[in-house]
């Protein structure tokens, strides 16, 4: 494996890891009414501007996901968040995969999505509807 | 190829690479056929200070990682809202080196072309 591989794998692990404890920790406190939760105060762009960044309320989404209240997660937080709970869940899998049969298919997968993003005819509609989701979040105070 | 182009290559483009590569950027240019020079200059580099200056506006959105070409690592920050804070806190004194890099390998790929 080249060091730009490794490099990318151990990257994406570690972002993975910190994904999950930063979940595990947000479930913690959302059930445990003595823990004191800090979800909305750790994003940089919201303490700064009083405004909700595109991805704020994603950890709200998937708490929501988790205590059973899909309609929530979808409309009343950041749609978003089942995307990222859904990366979170089945990335590690197939990174493990990679890891015992020795392939590439994350790596692959990766280059090619990013591939498909600098296609204009792809790029336009997927950043208007980022824009709209974030226009979305802010109208919906979050 | 001429010493005097290579030279002022190397002078308008220093700003984008890594110091300790530029003398062996010069040895590659200077072994280069005159016929790919055209192609050279065509290429246009990532300003690593422009790279800075969004990372310090937009960082925490991922707009730094879109300007140098890491789309993929900036869908990621934009999605954590900045890796929470910290990866676009540490994207502050990375991206400068990332988008030296970046133009390094654009630059290698052409000469291989």
């Amino acid at each position: 494996m080249a060091i730009e591989e490794k490099k990318f794998y151990i990257l994406f692990s570690m972002v993975l890891i910190a994904g999950w404890i930063w979940i595990a920790f947000s479930y913690y406190s959302h059930t445990d009414s003595t823990v004191p939760c800090c979800a909305g105060g750790v994003c940089f762009f919201k303490s700064i501007t009083q405004l909700p960044c595109p991805a704020c309320g994603s950890t709200r989404a998937i708490m929501a996901l988790l205590s059973g209240d899909i309609k929530g997660a979808l409309f009343s937080y950041n749609p978003l968040g089942l995307i990222s709970f859904s990366v979170l869940c089945l990335l590690p899998l197939f990174i493990l995969l990679d890891l015992f049969l020795k392939r590439k298919m994350v790596y692959n997968t990766y280059r090619w999505v990013e591939a498909c993003i600098r296609k204009k005819y792809i790029a336009i509609p997927f950043f208007m509807l980022l824009l709209f989701n974030w226009f979305w979040n802010i109208a919906k105070h979050l | 190829m001429d010493t005097q182009k290579v030279d002022l290559f190397i002078a308008t483009n220093s700003k984008s690479f890594e110091g300790h590569l530029i003398p062996s950027i010069r040895e590659q240019l200077l072994a280069l056929p005159e016929e790919k020079w055209t192609l050279i200059q065509s290429l246009s580099f990532k300003d690593p200070i422009v790279a800075l200056i969004i990372s310090l506006l937009a960082g925490g959105l991922g707009i730094d990682r879109f300007y140098i070409g890491d789309t993929g690592l900036g869908l990621i920050k934009l999605f954590t809202c900045g890796g929470f804070g910290i990866w676009a806190f540490i994207d502050l004194f990375l991206i400068m080196g990332a988008a030296k890099d970046k133009n390094y390998r654009l630059l290698q790929q052409a000469l291989t072309y």
